[in-house]
């Protein structure tokens, strides 16, 4: 994907030198360090929600939508019924 | 194909050349898991070849809120959150993806999605999708983009 946006950050003369070494040590540009480092750490906390957030006429919707049994009970049997590699 | 047993609780399976390809995943697995398990933070299945780990998911409990804003709130009767779980990890190795073991893999979460069900009621099975790719795997499985967040996915589970 193109890289189309700017991030720009502020930071101590004391962190810039920290990064700097750390990503010399893995033969990375300070930005590339930075980015993949920061990447990691979205992965994971997105990773960690367990709340999710809705507008209230998103979760109306929702709720609407989760008592149609027939269409929820469809998708279900056609999950079971997915082949499974190993003995069930 | 190998021949794989079925999935079992994380225990002290090998899981130290796990490769998914993703590395949050391949590292969650290998630092995070086993501590999550022994604090009922989730709870970690994994599928094995011999002893050795091929594949895993973790599955926790979930909730979606309904984020009104205070003023709101007088006008509008307040709402229960909806009681879920999350399919909150799942990831096969490099050398056995494209075998069906993924999918398999969320049919057996979805089968315990519906004994937890019983158990204590759950609405919806969520999975929050990191790209595209894991988007399209959900919702070929038959998830659906929730209303207002097309990267969190539901399985409903009222029948």
């Amino acid at each position: 994907m193109a890289k189309n946006e700017r991030l720009d950050l502020r930071v101590t003369s004391d962190q810039k030198r920290l990064l700097q070494q750390a990503a010399n040590l893995k033969g990375e540009t300070v930005s590339d360090f930075v980015l993949s480092s920061a990447m990691a750490s979205a992965d994971e906390a997105l990773l960690d929600q367990r709340v999710f957030l809705l507008e209230p006429e998103a979760f109306d919707q929702l709720v609407t939508r989760s008592e149609d049994v027939v269409k929820n009970k469809a998708a279900i049997d056609k999950i079971l019924a997915i082949k499974t590699p190993w003995q069930d | 194909m190998a021949r794989l047993g079925r999935p079992e609780p994380l225990r002290d399976q090998e899981c130290s050349g796990f490769s998914s390809g993703n590395s949050a995943l391949d590292a969650w697995l290998k630092k995070s898991a086993n501590k999550a398990q022994k604090l009922n933070t989730a709870k970690v299945y994994v599928v094995s070849d011999e002893n050795k780990v091929v594949g895993y998911y973790a599955i926790a409990s979930a909730s979606i809120v309904r984020d009104a804003l205070p003023t709101k709130v007088q006008s509008e009767l307040p709402r229960h959150p909806v009681p879920g779980l999350l399919l909150a990890r799942l990831a096969v190795d490099s050398n056995y993806q494209n075998q069906g073991i993924g999918r398999a893999l969320v049919r057996d979460a979805v089968s315990k999605a519906l004994s937890i069900q019983q158990l204590v009621g759950a609405a919806v099975l969520l999975v929050h999708s990191k790209d595209e790719e894991a988007n399209r795997f959900y919702v070929s499985l038959g998830f659906e983009p929730s209303p207002g967040d097309r990267h969190l996915l539901c399985l409903y589970l009222n029948t």
